[in-house]
């Protein structure tokens, strides 16, 4: 069968087409955030992490990514769901963050990796407590204090010692967002906790609010443990 | 054309009826068709005469007409019958016998004045001797001539003229004895004398050098072969260059006492094929026509054409063959009416050559498809390095398993 020049030509222009079109799929890149040494146990009192990946021109942030329950055993250090971002440059420098906040959204840990070229091997990125986060970790059961309330409905909470008052922990809501109300028991961050008598008060959207509420604090390991009386 | 017409009733033409209407049509096209795609060719116009016709002069005349209209560059037909001719008819003693003849023809005219004859007579002589480069058939004819004008002259009472006439044929014939039949006392009288003076004269050289080498004939006499010099009288000279296979050449030279002159001549090859006589005889036996074709193409590559285009009268229209054949064309030709010979023509030079068994590699199209392949591919490759997004990849961050 005699083809012609121009067919021929055709076939060739349309066969480097397909090649190109076929080689234009992306490829798949894994970068696995290990848990922090389980004896420090700095990610005590994390309820969510928030992922940010930053390029040359382009960023990408996960936003929160909440667990079920506060982290309170150093070996359950996980982020609950991965995340995942395409079209990012594969041979680009990229630095990936990884922040652990509380339930008043500070954080408490987090980790970062500077990535030159994702065509290497996989990348890892170790958790690692923050500088200057708070070292004593309280856990509030707050669903049972909220006299039928939804802790949705929480604007503020202030947290006091009961003996001698002193402001423990002061949350605005606003300020804090997902991460106060999406996590119950919650796990905050204090300086100390010097009295193991604690006083709540909660105050609700459109003014409304419950009793001031007493609880009783017991250090249990790397975490205090709060009890109503 | 119009002549050819009248000469060619509509009742004669019989099949070739049919196709005259639609003539000027088809002509149209094919003109118009052969003027957008026809390359130029260089070609040969060669009308042939039939037994009983002569050859169609006027129609081989229109068809240079329209094939120069249309780029071709054309050999005229006489020019294609001069060239074939020269170097055929001898210009030996046959030659010399019956110029010689002629010249006592001419002598007789004036014998019984009728100078005017005799003079054109002379003027022809003239012409011939100089075509032929004095011959090869001996001075005697040469000496005879110049002795005509001679007495042409003292007819016309140029006594000077005579004189000079008298001087040239001793020049060309220094050792020719004059017949008593043919000329008078007088004549040779003079002859003598005027002889002896010139031969005291110092002699003038003549050096020759040819292309091959050649036989060097000067004035009917063969002297040397080039390269060579030759000693002759003071005077004008007929030369001539011979060699086999190739086209004698002629040339004039006025030699002064003591002096020497050089001359330089390349020759051509001669033509060898078949005389155009022989291939008129050989289309007029159906038997031998595609041999007469075929005697087309010597005459095609000695005339260094791309085609020699032979008229040949036949039935009621002309015989038109192309030689070398275009494709898918006979080498017989067909028989077409006049007005039909420029667009048939015209039509068949613009077919390309096939090239049906050539190798792989030497198909124009092999070439072309291998370009337009390599043409393709690098489009591709630029068009893909323009087009595709940078390397790009989906990165999932997760908690080590």
């Amino acid at each position: 069968m005699r083809v012609s020049p121009t067919t021929m030509s055709a076939r060739c222009l349309g066969f480097a087409i397909f090649l190109a079109a076929c080689s234009a799929r992306e490829t798949e890149v894994m970068i696995y955030v290990d848990e922090p040494s389980p004896d420090a146990s700095p990610c005590i009192g994390v309820v969510g992490f928030e992922i940010t990946m930053t390029g040359s021109s382009e960023s990408w942030t996960s936003g929160p990514r909440m667990n079920a329950l506060p982290v309170l055993d150093g070996s359950s250090c996980r982020i609950a769901r991965p995340f995942s971002a395409s079209g990012v440059p594969l041979d680009a420098l990229l630095t990936v963050t990884v922040l652990g906040y509380d339930s008043a959204h500070a954080a408490r840990i987090s980790g970062t990796a500077q990535v030159e070229s994702l065509s290497g091997s996989p990348v890892h990125i170790t958790l690692a407590a923050i500088v200057g986060a708070k070292p004593a970790v309280l856990v509030i059961d707050r669903a049972p204090l909220l006299g039928g309330m939804s802790l949705t409905d929480v604007t503020r909470m202030v947290v006091a010692t009961q003996t001698r008052p002193q402001t423990l922990l002061d949350v605005s809501v606003s300020d804090v967002g997902a991460y106060f109300s999406a996590v119950d028991p919650g796990a905050f961050g204090v300086d100390a906790v010097p009295d193991t008598l604690l006083t709540v008060d909660f105050t609700f959207v459109q003014g409304g609010s419950v009793p001031r509420v007493r609880l009783t604090a017991t250090q249990n390991g790397a975490y205090w443990q709060t009890q109503a009386k | 054309v119009r002549r050819c017409r009248r000469e060619t009733p509509d009742r004669a033409l019989g099949p070739l009826k049919k196709s005259r209407r639609t003539a000027p049509v088809f002509s149209a096209a094919a003109l118009l068709f052969a003027s957008g795609t026809g390359r130029a060719d260089r070609l040969a116009l060669v009308p042939l005469d039939a037994p009983g016709r002569s050859a169609p002069q006027v129609v081989a005349e229109k068809l240079a007409s329209d094939l120069l209209a249309h780029g071709h560059r054309v050999v005229a037909s006489a020019d294609v019958v001069a060239r074939v001719a020269m170097g055929n008819q001898g210009a030996g003693p046959d030659w010399a016998a019956q110029l010689q003849e002629s010249i006592d023809a001419a002598r007789a005219a004036l014998t019984r004045l009728d100078r005017a004859l005799a003079l054109g007579m002379s003027r022809h002589f003239a012409e011939e001797i100089a075509h032929r480069g004095g011959g090869a058939g001996g001075g005697d004819v040469l000496v005879s001539w110049c002795l005509l004008e001679r007495q042409l002259a003292l007819t016309g009472s140029d006594a000077k003229g005579a004189a000079a006439w008298l001087d040239r044929a001793i020049a060309l014939g220094p050792d020719v004895e004059l017949d008593p039949l043919r000329h008078p006392d007088e004549e040779r009288d003079g002859f003598a004398r005027r002889r002896v003076e010139l031969r005291a004269l110092p002699p003038a050289m003549l050096s020759v050098a040819t292309t091959p080498s050649a036989d060097i004939w000067v004035d009917g006499v063969r002297r040397c072969e080039s390269p060579c010099t030759v000693s002759l009288l003071p005077g004008r000279h007929f030369a001539r260059a011979s060699s086999p296979a190739h086209q004698p050449a002629a040339f004039e030279v006025e030699l002064r006492a003591g002096s020497t002159t050089t001359r330089q001549i390349g020759l051509s090859a001669a033509y060898s094929g078949a005389s155009l006589p022989a291939i008129s005889a050989m289309l007029g036996d159906p038997s031998r026509r595609t041999e007469g074709a075929s005697a087309l193409e010597p005459l095609a590559r000695f005339l260094d054409v791309d085609h020699a285009v032979a008229l040949y009268p036949e039935e009621t229209g002309v015989r038109v063959m192309i030689s070398p054949p275009p494709p898918r064309s006979a080498k017989v030709g067909r028989i077409l009416a006049p007005d039909q010979i420029s667009s048939s023509v015209l039509l068949d030079l613009t077919r390309s050559p096939d090239v049906p068994n050539a190798p792989w590699y030497g198909r124009p199209t092999t070439w072309i498809a291998g370009g337009g392949a390599v043409v393709a591919i690098v489009a591709g490759i630029v068009i893909y390095g323009a087009t595709r997004p940078a390397k790009t990849a989906t990165v999932t961050v997760t908690s080590s398993p």
